[in-house]
């Protein structure tokens, strides 16, 4: 390796399944954007990528096949800036955008950077876009200190922030078992291939805390619940036969272990009911949600989840088994698991901390998931000050479920502000 | 600043109806100019970008070229040794069969079912002619007599299950249904014509299996479909 090791890189442990479920049609890939208070200027913007993408040699890869394994490369070509698009997130072709799994748009006020899973999760994929907003607001010549969020683009890379952390921590004797049931999935008219409805509700932190911390929960589970319940209700009125209904909710491994690293470093829990056992109110859902996600969301069981997954990458079968044949078991596994166990997908990046001096040009951040196959509700939450901003992301032309939402908050006393890429 | 009257979420104020539930927002006190003025400020682009899919007709070409290859190959080893006859064209024959039902739909851009149609059953009655050309010493007039009404009646059952099948959607069993029936009906034809038309006279009876099992079978289905109460004791009995 040259280049102080960042010539090439492994893809972490789960990245590795991404491009086995990339198409021609759909690939996981999500975005986060960022609005200022003043108009993008894109040849700044360009500028301040290229900067970042020094200090991020994550970012500045194209992904290639080895025989067993991808592997990604540094790529020698110069990222572009592009203007924004209604239908983002549409599918990443691993020859297009010379090679580059991301892609940086700008549009009135706002930078998006809409990323392929496999090179970063969403707490990276934050830190990238709040330093290549530093950077531009540096080069239009606002003082803006680093740390936070914010890397210093003069400091080189280091190794401890490409590492693959699972590897590192994944420890646990047990090998947690995964396996889930199929779940109930909204259906409704879907989209042609690479459009999806996208709608963000804007509300104020502090007045939804107060909601939450009246029921006893956090943010996270009183969303969890919130989507549980619609989805249960729902299936109820359409369906005799009853599924489960669950919510993955993305969780960030870095609050229990010490890393650097700004690639993948997340796991999947998973919540849910099943309405076969009765009826469910709310506030019953609450606690249910809660207590599940409380106990999952512990160190112990998490460590036995990574041990679980990094346990199919040692196989020594699975290991030397040639690319070609992985990329099809792993198509065809993502079409059996993959979201046919989950109802809705819940990512909460949670706040946004930068340099005080940052925040005074900066509206909010968005999180938006890229389209699911067949979940109607992917849904991305991340706040910055007291702006919190819960974004949908749906492949079905209906938005019952989004007017349900954002209603039950409204009438709950939460004032919401929607925007959205509907006509 | 607009509401929506029907949701109660605060809109942008480009918005021209609610994204939730697309009430219109009516603001009387509005001028158009400064309707038309908001409109310009969507909170995001209104520009569409689909990317280009995979290019079909550049497989389907690949594949052309790999059926192409040995059959060259083939003709001109079959053209330097041809102490064995003339066995070539029957290999070109059944490629360019094969060609036509497997790798031209690709070359479309969407599926055409019935141009498919079309070609598939022009194909294969050329292809069994080409056979009857070749072997017509014998005499006997089979291809006008039993290929080609064999031909000519699955190609009809598989224009009308096409028809059938993109009227509306069908549940599963109807169309197993269907196609056993096909099956059932193909079969006994087939065997009565073979057996009038030539000496095969055992071909009645191969037929005859075929359609008393596919019949049975058809029967099974229709009866599962119709009996709610079967149905309930299927479950009961093979649930998982």
């Amino acid at each position: 390796m040259k280049n102080g090791g960042f010539d090439w890189f492994r893809l972490d442990n789960a990245a590795k399944i991404f491009p086995g479920q990339n198409s021609n049609s759909w690939s996981n890939i999500f975005r986060v954007s960022v609005e200022l208070k003043e108009e993008v200027d894109p040849a700044v913007l360009q500028e301040a990528l290229e900067r970042t993408l020094k200090r991020i040699p994550t970012y500045n890869v194209r992904i290639r096949k080895g025989f067993f394994w991808y592997y990604f490369e540094k790529n020698p070509h110069k990222a572009a800036v592009f203007e924004d698009i209604k239908n983002w997130c549409y599918r990443v072709n691993f020859k297009e955008n010379k090679g580059f799994l991301f892609r940086m748009y700008y549009y009135g006020k706002r930078i998006s950077v809409d990323v392929f899973h496999s090179i970063s999760d969403g707490y990276g994929n934050t830190v990238f876009i709040s330093t290549v907003v530093a950077e531009y607001l540096r080069i239009k010549g606002h003082e803006i200190p680093y740390g936070e969020f914010v890397l210093n683009v003069n400091d080189k890379p280091t190794l401890s922030e490409t590492e693959d952390a699972y590897i590192r921590f994944a420890n646990s004797k047990v090998k947690y078992d995964r396996r889930s049931p199929w779940a109930y999935h909204a259906v409704g008219t879907k989209l042609p291939a690479h459009l999806c409805n996208y709608t963000a509700g804007e509300m104020s932190f502090k007045q939804l805390h107060a909601v939450t911390k009246s029921c006893g929960v956090t943010v996270t589970e009183f969303f969890a619940a919130l989507l549980i319940d619609i989805h249960y209700k729902k299936q109820l009125r359409e369906k005799k036969k009853q599924k489960e209904v669950s919510v993955q909710i993305p969780v960030n491994l870095r609050k229990f272990y010490p890393t650097k690293t700004l690639r993948n470093f997340v796991l999947c829990l998973r919540v849910a009911i099943n309405p076969n056992m009765g009826e469910y109110t709310f506030e019953e859902l609450l606690k249910l949600v809660a207590l599940q996600l409380r106990l999952a969301d512990t160190e112990k069981v998490c460590n036995s989840m990574m041990t679980a997954n990094l346990g199919l990458e040692k196989n020594p079968v699975a290991k030397y088994i040639p690319l070609a044949v992985k990329d099809i078991g792993v198509a065809i596994s993502f079409v059996i698991t993959g979201e046919q166990t989950t109802t809705s997908l819940l990512s909460n990046v949670g706040p946004v901390v930068l340099p005080d001096e940052m925040y005074r040009h900066i509206e909010k951040f968005v999180l938006f998931p890229g389209p699911g196959k067949r979940n109607a509700a992917r849904c991305g939450v991340i706040s910055c000050g007291d702006r919190l901003i819960f974004s949908f992301a749906n492949c079905y032309e209906e938005s019952d479920i989004e007017r349900e939402f954002f209603t039950r908050l409204v009438k709950m006393g939460i004032h919401v502000k929607i925007e959205s890429n509907r006509e | 600043m607009s509401y929506c009257v029907n949701c109660g979420v605060e809109l942008d104020a480009s918005a021209g109806k609610c994204p939730l539930c697309q009430t219109r927002v009516i603001n009387p006190n509005e001028e158009a100019q400064d309707k038309k003025d908001k409109e310009q400020f969507s909170p995001y682009s209104t520009k569409e970008h689909i990317p280009p899919s995979a290019n079909r007709s550049f497989i389907a070409y690949i594949i052309s070229m790999v059926i192409l290859i040995p059959n060259i190959v083939c003709t001109f080893v079959n053209l330097l040794f041809r102490d064995g006859g003339y066995w070539a064209p029957f290999v070109n024959a059944t490629s360019f069969l094969v060609w036509v039902v497997f790798v031209f739909p690709f070359f479309t851009k969407k599926l055409k079912p019935y141009l498919m149609w079309a070609f598939d059953t022009v194909a294969a009655a050329a292809y069994v002619f080409f056979f009857f050309a070749v072997t017509h010493a014998s005499g006997k007039n089979w291809y006008f007599t039993c290929a080609l009404p064999i031909i000519l009646i699955i190609s009809v059952m598989v224009l009308a299950d096409i028809v059938w099948i993109r009227k509306k959607k069908r549940h599963w069993v109807l169309k197993s249904i269907v196609i056993l029936s096909d099956i059932a009906v193909a079969c006994i034809v087939s065997g009565a014509l073979v057996d009038y038309a030539t000496t095969l006279d055992f071909m009645f009876e191969i037929g005859a299996i075929v359609f008393v099992s596919c019949a049975a079978l058809v029967a099974f289905l229709i009866y599962c479909y119709t009996s709610k109460h079967m149905r309930r004791w299927l479950s009961k009995r093979f649930f998982v």
